[in-house]
């Protein structure tokens, strides 16, 4: 990251640096399962996320900023999403969308399904449900922006995982 | 292997014979003229090398997480090997963990665009090894739901195909039209997409007031939406281009791979559950199983979007059917399926979906077979691919109409 | 045809070499191993029987009596179903393949080898097809526990039934 991640920036700075940054998500839409409908659902014109700056048009994962991993993760598929997300550039951020990709939903007990995305990936916001609404993903990102908008990255990297935020909790 | 090629761009070329030299010639699909040929100083055809490309599981023309692995000698497919099982979910084990009840909001998930057709389908098979009764009543809104999600489903697929051949438009319309269905059905069963709506002998609980009046209204508002939809994509020349005389499947193969629900239509054999072996009413009601004639990529969309004005013709007809009464019978204390194995298929949105149940009279099934139109329509893939070119493997792709979960179980 | 006159119309060309059973409605006839790629053949190619519809095969774990296989087909022409199970042993159990009668039965055959652990004999390709590489075991065999129910009880307030 070069500077940043290195000296405390001034608060000025601090707060435009991070207000276009939080309003320029670039999100990767890492569609698995029911809940990618949910997720295309709500980039649609109903719910629209992009009034919130959040841009759902990133070409791969390199020039995305926002990872969203909706839906069941197989063992089978995860090391695709350890090496998409390691293909992201920093500061990245990740949300799990959905049950199954919080810790394996109603399945559980399967043979065959990672349980849980954050045993792979560090993840920043869960959000619940089976699947969650469209709102949900909305007050996801927006607790997201939040953080974004007063975060240091200087911190962020010094202190390594966060503490993630959960919708609902 | 040397190849005549020719830049049939947005005509889509078509294999029409093979020259001589055991080179290949390409037409245009509508019968205009060969494109440019390439041939070397020495009029010979271009040498080409045979190169395996990689597409999926994660890649932003298939939609879900399907893996096709292609061998392309230069702009054709000689070989494609669809990759599977990146949505394996192991339903068929998990099944026989639980009990009928909990089944019913487990698969209601593999094809999640279609839950309550599918959960439809194990309330009958567990109603058939049990020798249940259903009410009038139930039956009748279960077909109404059912129908619903039948249009629900393809507005999902009208709106998804045009956008991967790279129209962004109808996907809009469609979603518009969507969210308006989704509301009715949450306003009846609590769910947006999930609805585990369907009981054992029944249903979880009756309309709400009021729901039939709304079911009523957005009838005639889809159709004249519908209409708007075969303007806008069906009537487009890009959209013909792209996809007319490209991926096409003749019928006797359709059935050899067991391909069901539009693919097979549009191939012009008119196999529909509903029709054949008439399941719930719809021997009471009547409608179309639309066909196509070429069982192209263009057929195939075109009937997808006339089963959606079938299915609004038997909601229509539902409405006025529906009698008075209870929706669910009284069940015992813990469903137990006597000993034996029965067979259920019901039309689903994609496709035939069957379950084959072995129960050994205990609360859970033994085993619990389900045969999903996705898995059989993709394994189709191979063959409707070979032989095409790039430009048109998306095209193809799509056109079968698939659900990964549906796929991979 | 419906079940009945079909079970006829397969005793009078097979004779004992089938056990007829109709459940439901569904006609299956069980045979062994080694009739079992005539009867294929016979329910795909005579006339009045024409299962030319490819529905599943699939495997059904019978404990001590072994796997059986489950060809399920269907005539789009008559409209009838026909059922064909073999029961073969746990281990090292085969069959020949049917992929060449009706296509749809590649996939289907790779599945029931991958989750059941039956060979195919003449199968072009048995790689796995839903399961990493790495993967042991057959998974739907009654043998194959399920990892998290064993180290972890069910979440849920009450166990499936009660």
């Amino acid at each position: 990251m070069g500077l940043v991640d290195k000296v405390e920036l001034p608060q000025p700075i601090k707060f435009v640096f991070n207000w276009g940054r939080k309003y320029s998500l670039w999100v990767f839409n890492f569609g698995l399962a029911c809940c990618a409908i949910e997720f295309i659902a709500t980039s649609m014109a109903r719910h629209d996320f992009i009034r919130l700056g959040v841009i759902p048009f990133a070409h791969g994962p390199r020039q995305a900023d926002l990872l969203v991993v909706s839906g069941t993760l197989t063992d089978k598929m995860a090391p695709a999403v350890k090496r998409l997300y390691d293909e992201m550039p920093e500061p990245k951020y990740v949300i799990s969308f959905g049950s199954c990709s919080n810790c394996g939903g109603p399945y559980w007990d399967s043979y065959s399904v990672t349980k849980g995305v954050d045993q792979i990936i560090p993840i920043d916001v869960y959000v619940p449900g089976c699947p969650p609404r469209p709102e949900a993903l909305l007050h996801g990102i927006i607790k997201l922006q939040e953080r974004i908008g007063t975060e240091s990255l200087k911190e962020r990297y010094a202190r390594g995982e966060l503490e993630p935020i959960v919708v609902g909790a | 292997m040397s190849t005549e090629q020719t830049a049939t761009g947005g005509n889509g070329g078509r294999q029409v014979a093979a020259p001589p030299d055991g080179g290949v010639a390409f037409q245009a699909a509508d019968g205009t003229g060969v494109g440019i040929i390439v041939r070397d100083r020495a009029d010979r055809a271009l040498q080409t090398q045979d190169m395996t490309l990689n597409v999926g599981p994660q890649h932003p023309a298939t939609h879900g997480v399907l893996r096709v692995v292609v061998t392309l000698d230069g702009e054709m497919i000689e070989s494609a090997e669809p990759v599977i099982g990146y949505m394996h979910r192991s339903f068929e084990k998990l099944a026989e963990y639980r009990d009928y009840r909990q089944i019913i909001a487990l698969v209601n998930r593999h094809d999640w665009v279609s839950s309550i057709c599918n959960e439809l389908g194990v309330a009958l098979v567990v109603e058939k090894q049990m020798g249940l009764e259903v009410p009038e009543r139930a039956t009748w809104i279960r077909m109404l739901m059912a129908e619903w999600t039948r249009v629900l489903n393809h507005l999902m697929f009208v709106g998804s195909y045009p956008l991967e051949l790279g129209a962004i438009t109808p996907m809009f319309y469609a979603f518009r039209e969507r969210e308006e269905i989704q509301a009715l059905m949450e306003w009846i069963t609590g769910g947006r997409l999930h609805l585990t709506y369907c009981r054992v002998g029944g249903l979880k609980q009756d309309l709400p007031r009021g729901a039939l009046q709304l079911s009523r209204d957005l009838v005639p508002r889809l159709r004249k939406r519908v209409k708007e939809y075969e303007t806008l994509v069906l009537g487009n020349e890009i959209f013909a281009a792209r996809t007319k005389g490209i991926g096409v499947l003749p019928a006797d193969v359709a059935c050899s791979y067991g391909v069901s629900g539009a693919s097979l239509h549009a191939s012009g054999v008119p196999e529909d559950a509903r029709k054949t072996e008439p399941y719930l009413f719809y021997d009471q009601v009547s409608f179309d199983v639309p066909t196509g004639r070429n069982g192209d990529c263009y057929d195939r969309f075109a009937v997808l979007v006339a089963r959606i004005k079938e299915s609004l013709n038997i909601i229509e007809q539902v409405h006025e059917r529906i009698p008075p009464g209870p929706v669910a019978t009284k069940l015992p204390k813990v469903v137990r399926a006597p000993a034996g194995h029965a067979y259920v298929r019901a039309e689903n949105p994609l496709g035939q979906l069957s379950y084959y149940m072995v129960s050994h009279n205990e609360k859970t099934p033994w085993r619990f077979k389900m045969r999903t139109p996705s898995f059989n329509n993709v394994s189709a893939l191979p063959y409707l691919l070979k032989g095409t070119l790039v430009p048109d493997m998306i095209a193809v792709m799509g056109s079968v109409f698939f659900i990964v979960g549906d796929i991979d179980r | 045809m419906d079940a009945a006159a079909l079970s006829d119309h397969l005793v009078a060309e097979f004779g004992d070499l089938l056990e007829p059973e109709v459940s439901y409605g569904l006609l299956t006839v069980t045979v062994t191993p080694d009739g079992y790629r005539r009867v294929a053949e016979f329910v795909r190619q005579d006339r009045d029987v024409n299962c030319n519809f490819f529905e599943f095969l699939c495997g059904v774990d019978e404990e001590a009596a072994g796997i059986a296989v489950v060809l399920h087909v269907y005539s789009i022409s008559h409209h009838h179903h026909v059922q064909v199970r073999s029961v073969v042993p746990r281990d090292g159990g085969r069959l020949p393949t049917v992929h060449d009668l009706w296509a749809g039965a590649n996939w289907h055959e790779r599945e029931t080898a991958e989750l059941f652990g039956v060979g195919f004999d003449g199968h072009p390709n048995l790689a796995k097809l839903l399961l990493p590489e790495e993967f042991e075991g057959h998974p739907l065999r009654k043998e194959f526990a399920l990892m998290a129910r064993e180290a972890k009880p069910w979440p849920g307030a009450k166990e499936p039934g009660e």
